[in-house]
């Protein structure tokens, strides 16, 4: 299946960039465990006609020779070959598991990206509670036109939005903005 | 005018097992503690009811101890107690000698000690590591010393005691070489008031050394930190313990819906006790160590990290503080220094604090001319006494019966009594009134002690809100429904920070989007 956008989806807000590309007469596909994606507005995604693959999320990448994303493929959709002009990460951080992380460190599971983080555990979180936590700034580490790096080199035909986002930035205007002069 | 016989210094479960035996015995008793009941050593250690076997080979009259305490506490304390059994497994780089050794103390000092077929060790508890070359089974059980504490302080008021959470002791008061009371300070108000009694029994743990130095006598005590690590299943049924030499992360206790392993063992200083952190060495160590005995360990959430500290009394000067006697110390300062009306209880262990308890109050009744004798060995506390019950339907009415035993005869189920307010461990609004009008109750921290809310799966991430709108009804003060809910969420998340990786970040995470704006 070809779309113009699909989005990896998790974050709260995935489901505003994925209705801005329906808006802007595009073809969008959104894939998302569920949890806190979309926060009710999944219905109106669908009903506007977008494919929502809920419960599902990205198990493989098809990388094309110049580093960008050839194809992706789900859970669920194993043997289809999803493509789209644009892809978006926007999955949220540890909650939705858009990041992902052990004793030794974090990273980004769908594509694998350059993730910024403490390297050392205990400075992940600090004693006040409702003071901000440094493991809520950590994340994908992007070009300035929001590409993630991969290896220090920026995937072009990818976005990063949302929480998932190094020093946790608020682009999801921004996201919708290049995704619709895309 | 003396108001009291008795006041006892320290709401772990040696000054509350003191006062329940006091108030027994008739003695005009107050129970004095600083923060809340069950808060230093005797809330935070494994929840081991030892049999004696780990201290057979090394200190075989703690062991002795442990296995007499240990079948009493069966019986009297049963609604705390829950006879999981033990083992001892062998793995193959400890070899077998320790374990023939060991078989033979455990008979010496009266342990039903029984080896067993590797694979029928598997059989009983198939969590634990299947490279064992032996095993041992030993009548280990799990306890629930919050419930243990708290049941003692109840009975304690139910037979006339006073109980003081909350005061601190800021002063002793004195005539020349007689302690005649104490000086209190409320840490909530800042209210400062004089307590006289004929005799101070100094039951603070760790704290008990700043306690005798108040009163001017010296204890060398050595402090030794001891680091548990919580995690989120019951992983095994069984206390499973390494059979050798005790060391690091050689024992895991399953416990209500979750397992503890610990612990390590390490001298402090002392001005370090009142904030025990764990420190990230120290959670990988138990993570290492924990999985060779029960290696799916490895790959299961761990929802917490806690650290005690052992009031030992220092003998000798190893380091460690492991090889120390286990033994419970009980010092007459009118002999050894020379302070009249003073008492120092300390040493031992959770699994002989009844017996602590029963030396003290032995030795007071016999200074206060009192000649009744001790009953605490066979009279049940309250919650274990043997009625017949007719099993519930309800839910959460059989889950408060199993923490706080036929006591549940005492809470209203009716209307919103049975509205569940924590789902791990369902724990009902019943339940939550019960503990305010019995239990001296005034936080969420103090709730979980005698409840367990909060303490299971979720860390209280589910329930939080509404444990801390229903806690500030029964207190009669709705307001403070927001400031009970920041103290509590703020100790969790002392205890979630050193382990906060994998899951347990995505759970932190999920608790600072619910709470931390």
């Amino acid at each position: 299946m070809k779309y113009d956008v699909i989005i990896a989806g998790g974050d709260s807000a995935d489901v505003k960039i994925a209705m801005a590309a329906l808006q802007a007469g595009k073809s969008c596909c959104l894939v998302a465990e569920g949890r806190l994606s979309g926060e009710g507005g999944r219905n109106a995604f669908a009903k506007a006609g977008g494919v929502l693959l809920l419960g599902d999320r990205i198990s493989s990448v098809e990388w094309a020779e110049d580093g960008s994303v050839a194809a992706v493929h789900t859970a669920n959709l194993d043997d289809e070959r999803l493509v789209a002009s644009v892809y978006v990460l926007a999955a949220g951080r540890f909650f939705t598991r858009g990041l992902v992380s052990d004793m030794q460190g974090i990273s980004e599971p769908v594509f694998g990206t350059d993730v910024q983080f403490e390297p050392d555990r205990s400075k992940w979180c600090v004693e006040d509670f409702f003071a901000p936590q440094p493991f809520e700034s950590f994340g994908v580490i992007t070009d300035e036109d929001r590409h993630p790096l991969k290896n220090g080199k920026a995937i072009v035909n990818l976005y990063a939005a949302g929480e998932i986002l190094a020093g946790g930035v608020d682009n999801i205007e921004e996201i919708c903005r290049r995704i619709i002069s895309a | 005018m003396k108001e009291y016989d008795v006041l006892i210094i320290g709401g772990g479960v040696t000054g509350a097992g003191t006062a329940r035996d006091c108030a027994l015995r008739g003695l005009k008793t107050l129970l004095v503690e600083r923060h809340d009941i069950a808060t230093g050593a005797s809330g935070r250690n494994h929840g081991l009811l030892h049999s004696g076997a780990r201290y057979a080979v090394n200190d075989p009259e703690s062991a002795n101890e442990c296995i007499v305490e240990n079948m009493i506490l069966r019986k009297v304390a049963s609604h705390c107690v829950e006879p999981t059994g033990g083992l001892f497994i062998s793995l193959p780089e400890d070899g077998l000698d320790y374990q023939k050794k060991f078989i033979e103390c455990c008979a010496k000092a009266g342990i039903k000690a029984e080896a067993i077929d590797p694979k029928e060790a598997l059989r009983l508890e198939p969590s634990i590591n299947p490279d064992i070359i032996g095993a041992v089974k030993v009548p280990d059980a799990s306890v629930d010393p919050f419930r243990l504490t708290a049941a003692n302080v109840l009975d304690a008021q139910l037979h006339g005691a006073d109980v003081l959470t909350g005061w601190e002791v800021v002063d002793f008061i004195k005539e020349t070489v007689t302690v005649l009371g104490v000086k209190l300070r409320n840490i909530y108000t800042g209210e400062v008031k004089s307590v006289l009694s004929h005799y101070t029994v100094n039951a603070a743990g760790i704290w008990g050394a700043g306690i005798a130095e108040m009163a001017g006598a010296h204890i060398g005590m050595l402090p030794a930190k001891g680091s548990l690590l919580v995690f989120g299943h019951r992983v095994a049924d069984m206390v499973v313990n390494r059979c050798r030499k005790p060391a690091n992360a050689d024992i895991l206790v399953p416990g209500d819906v979750v397992s503890v392993i610990g612990t390590t063992s390490d001298k402090v200083p002392f001005d370090q006790c009142d904030d025990m952190r764990v420190t990230k060495e120290e959670v990988e160590l138990l993570l290492r160590e924990g999985c060779k005995l029960v290696p799916s360990l490895a790959t299961t959430r761990i929802i917490r990290a806690y650290a005690g500290v052992r009031p030992l009394v220092a003998s000798d000067d190893d380091p460690s503080g492991r090889n120390v006697s286990r033994g419970i110390v009980l010092l007459d300062h009118s002999k050894r220094d020379g302070i009249f009306g003073f008492i120092t209880i300390t040493g031992g262990k959770l699994t002989s604090y009844r017996l602590m308890a029963e030396k003290t109050t032995d030795l007071l009744c016999s200074k206060l001319g009192v000649e009744r004798t001790c009953q605490t060995a066979v009279l049940p506390l309250p919650g274990s006494e043997k009625e017949k019950r007719k099993p519930s339907h309800s839910v959460v009415v059989e889950a408060a019966f199993g923490r706080q035993g036929t006591r549940v005869a005492e809470m209203d189920f009716s209307g919103k009594g049975s509205e569940l307010v924590c789902e791990c461990e369902q724990v009902s609004r019943a339940e939550i009134a019960y503990a305010v009008k019995e239990l001296n109750v005034k936080t969420l921290d103090d709730l979980r002690r005698r409840t367990r809310v909060g303490m299971g799966t979720c860390q209280s991430t589910f329930c939080l809100r509404k444990a801390a709108a229903v806690l500030a009804e029964e207190l009669g003060t709705p307001d403070k429904a927001d400031a009970l809910l920041k103290d509590f969420i703020q100790e969790r998340w002392k205890g979630i920070m050193p382990v906060c990786w994998g899951d347990q970040l995505r759970e932190a995470e999920h608790m600072r989007k619910e709470y931390g704006k």
